[in-house]
């Protein structure tokens, strides 16, 4: 905590920016805190962690001169100091407003980064910052001490106050003296009373004598307010426990009710001179217990001083570079085969390993719980569901899971989308529920996992299911199918996918918005994944997201065509074959069906893809290649095996080719085709498809 | 050897304060109780935690640590957290800051 270092703009500019990044956190915890205060409103420590959240952003942000912010997040401060403290009761309408507060809270942060100063936003947050007050306002009229915190501050006259802090087991380590504190108090106001909190000092044996244990209690005359007072602690609001009172009503000269209270006081902390007393309900039995209450958030600042905030452009940078080294060094052990050294060789094979595992470990530093991603749907679920009258709760499991972090940005929306739809379309109202004799409250569950080097995610809910039959009727007027086409249960299921396709009766503004299922598909298969719908009538549905686990690598079988290399995801890879008799019988069509131990399947020339002329020489294989549950032969010259490799895009100008998703180099330094499979299928079927007709008629 | 005086020295503040336990761990363990505390040129709250760290131990003795000739800045932290000479709290005057 170096502040005077900031003189130089470009370090305050870096500065601004981890603020920036600091204080999004901090609203996430503020938003998170919110909502499980909105399960149960008597859980202090998330209380607590909601008004930290706030108390950082302002304290932060006043230090970054952001002075709408400031403004705007001390009236939120005040409210939850308010409910903190038991001076106001959390109703329905306080927490609605505490949650478009954070909304807001987010503008302004947006605007300090845009710099943009958007006049509105001022208007918005005088809004919102009046009924924060107007709820306070209605309260403190029956709460003399609240009322002396939030009245206009007379100037002259002192306040009294009790100032309780205790500092964390770092604070000496981290350069906080409490005295210095303590002393600076002196200078801003007059520390009348003063009551060292040494109780958790353990004796000699015991003590590493670098750790706090230390507190005080202090009754302090100043001229300041509230937040003057917990300023002078800013610096240290993640090393302290403050706790700040009003003693006495800050005395309007000549206002004999206020000037009795104010005596009240004085009496009331003379009686109470040993100091016991004087110790609010909440500290107090903090003192009772002080291990195992501090426990959690230290446990947790130690977790997160083992964390570096690391831009994500130099990550990729250095992941490209690491990339390109595992190309370099195939080249190089290449040419030690072709020296015919041994020690060379050796020392090529070293390099190599040791390159992989760099690359593992780069590839490592991007991975990040999906957690942040599933919490934020807390707030879409409560927010929608009220809108559409229905009663709903989120389940979530396996937040730890971890991705790729460009994948996690991406699989928002689709996401967002997902659970959007479940709680439009797939949970029933509640009448419509109890009618069907099912709970109240419908579920809505997102669930992740890794299975098979894939990372999985579901989102199921227990709502009224697909009606196949309406589906099915409506694909039918669109033309999408056929209605002689005989489709099974799973692949109407699947036609809500399919483009242009929406059954909602009638258009919400929840997911009536023009954005239908085909679009998630379409993004959750531009981050090579797929997705699958299962469901039961009446029972709820499950959509089932498979992607891998990131975008830079992967995990491919080498195949050629010709002289052309073509790399397969392993992930669909299910089987390889000889090249079945029934292909062989017909080599030039390129297209048609085999048996597959009695099953059968189409296959695809590899060849007619780019018109390559395979080679005639030698025994070519079939590859069954799985895209969901569609499983299709692809007909190759040579399997070179498993080849795991960093994807190159393709650049734009090779856009238009169908079905490669990217390049990579080989070690000889050739060019190998990274092949989209789900286009390929797709590419590969249409392909089959006029065989279909003349194998049927 | 029940009144025999330590003196106790040097900067007491965290930077040297590990350094300091390991010695007042060694005096407490001879059994001496009374400090001579005008050598400590500089105490901090580091500081002041070791010696009321070193309070408790004497009290498990069934002893009571005694600080003498306190150096003025030993007087100004114990002024400060509203302590007296022998670490208890001063809490019966008014104090100005």
């Amino acid at each position: 905590m170096s502040n005077q270092d900031m003189s130089d703009d470009d370090i305050l500019a870096a500065a601004r920016a981890g603020f920036l990044d600091e204080a999004r956190d901090m609203l996430r915890q503020f938003e998170e805190a919110l909502l499980a205060l909105d399960d149960d409103p008597q859980d202090s420590e998330v209380l607590n962690s909601a008004f930290r959240a706030a108390h950082t952003i302002k304290g932060t942000a006043g230090l970054f001169g952001c002075d709408r912010v400031v403004a705007f997040t001390h009236d939120v401060e005040t409210l939850m100091e308010a409910i903190r403290s038991g001076q106001y009761q959390l109703t329905d309408e306080a927490m609605a407003l505490l949650l478009s507060s954070r909304d807001q809270m987010e503008a302004l942060l947006g605007d300090v980064e845009s710099a943009h100063g958007d006049p509105e936003l001022n208007d918005a947050s005088q809004a919102l910052s009046a009924q924060l007050r107007g709820l306070l306002g209605g309260a403190a009229t029956h709460d003399a001490p609240l009322q002396a915190d939030t009245a206009p501050q007379a100037g002259s006259t002192e306040g009294v106050w009790r100032v309780w802090v205790k500092f964390s087991t770092d604070a000496l380590r981290n350069g906080l003296d409490p005295l210095s504190f303590l002393r600076y108090m002196g200078t801003q106001g007059t520390v009348r009373r003063i009551k060292l909190l040494d109780e958790a000092v353990p004796d000699l044996l015991a003590l590493n004598a670098e750790d706090c244990h230390l507190g005080f209690e202090a009754e302090y005359e100043t001229t300041g307010d509230r937040e003057t007072i917990a300023g002078v602690f800013e610096f240290a609001v993640d090393d302290c426990e403050l706790h700040i009172e009003p003693l006495s009503s800050k005395a309007a000269a000549g206002e004999p009710l206020a000037v009795a209270q104010a005596l009240v006081s004085e009496v009331l902390a003379s009686v109470q001179a040993d100091g016991e007393l004087l110790a609010e309900a909440q500290p107090a039995e903090r003192r009772a217990n002080p291990g195992d209450r501090r426990k959690a958030p230290k446990d947790r600042r130690t977790d997160e001083t083992r964390f570096v905030r690391v831009q994500a452009d130099k990550l990729d940078r250095l992941i490209d570079l690491v990339g390109e080294l595992v190309i370099a060094s195939s080249g190089a052990q290449l040419v030690a085969q072709q020296e015919g050294s041994s020690t060379f060789a050796e020392a090529a094979l070293r390099i190599r390993t040791l390159v992989e595992s760099a690359r593992d470990g780069a590839l490592a530093l991007r991975m990040v719980p999906i957690g942040e991603t599933f919490a934020r749907f807390h707030r879409v679920v409560r927010d929608v569901s009220k809108t559409l009258g229905k009663q709903v709760d989120l389940q979530i499991s396996g937040a730890e899971t971890e991705m790729d972090k460009s994948m996690v940005e991406v699989i928002a929306d689709p996401l967002m989308h997902l659970v959007r739809n479940s709680l439009d379309h797939g949970l029933e109202t509640t009448e419509e529920r109890i009618a069907a004799g099912k709970p109240e409250r419908g579920v809505i569950a997102l669930h992740a996992y890794h299975e098979g080097g894939q990372v999985m995610i579901e989102v199921t809910d227990d709502g009224r299911g697909l009606n196949r039959e309406r589906i099915l009727r409506k694909a039918i007027e669109r033309g999408l199918v056929r209605a002689d086409q005989g489709l099974s249960d799973h692949e109407v299921d699947q036609l809500i996918c399919a483009p242009g396709f929406s059954t909602a009766d009638q258009v919400t503004d929840i997911s009536g918005r023009g954005v239908g299922m085909d679009v998630v598909k379409r993004s959750i298969e531009s981050l090579r994944g797929q997705m699958q719908l299962a469901s039961e009538w009446g029972r709820g549905t499950t959509t089932q997201i498979r992607l891998p686990l990131t975008l830079a690598i992967i995990d491919g079988f080498l195949t050629s065509v010709g002289s052309t290399y073509y790399v397969l995801p392993m992930e669909i890879v299910s089987e390889c074959i000889e090249v079945p008799p029934e292909c062989v019988d017909n080599p030039e069509a390129g297209v048609g069906y085999f048996n597959l131990r009695g099953e059968v399947l189409p296959y695809f020339d590899v060849a007619l893809l780019h018109k390559i002329e395979p080679l005639h020489t030698g025994r070519r294989s079939l590859v069954v290649a799985r895209d969901g549950q569609t499983r299709i032969g692809l007909i190759v010259d040579k399997l070179h095996g498993e080849y795991q490799t960093v994807i190159k895009p393709l650049s734009s100008l090779f856009r238009h080719l169908r079905a490669i998703a990217g390049s990579t180099i080989l070690g000889s330094g050739d060019v190998a085709l990274v092949v989209d499979v789900p286009a390929l299928v797709s590419y590969a079927t249409e392909a089959t498809r006029p065989v279909v007709s003349t194998f049927r008629t | 050897m029940s009144t025999q005086t330590a003196c106790l020295a040097g900067e007491w503040t965290i930077h040297a304060i590990a350094q300091q336990r390991e010695a007042v761990l060694v005096l407490v363990n001879e059994g001496l109780h009374v400090f001579d505390a005008s050598g400590i040129t500089d105490l901090d709250t580091a500081g002041l935690q070791l010696l009321l760290a070193a309070q408790r131990s004497l009290a498990q003795q069934g002893r009571e640590l005694e600080l003498q000739q306190p150096s003025s800045s030993v007087r100004d932290v114990l002024q400060s957290y509203g302590l007296d000479a022998n670490l208890l709290p001063l809490m019966a005057e008014e104090r100005a800051s």
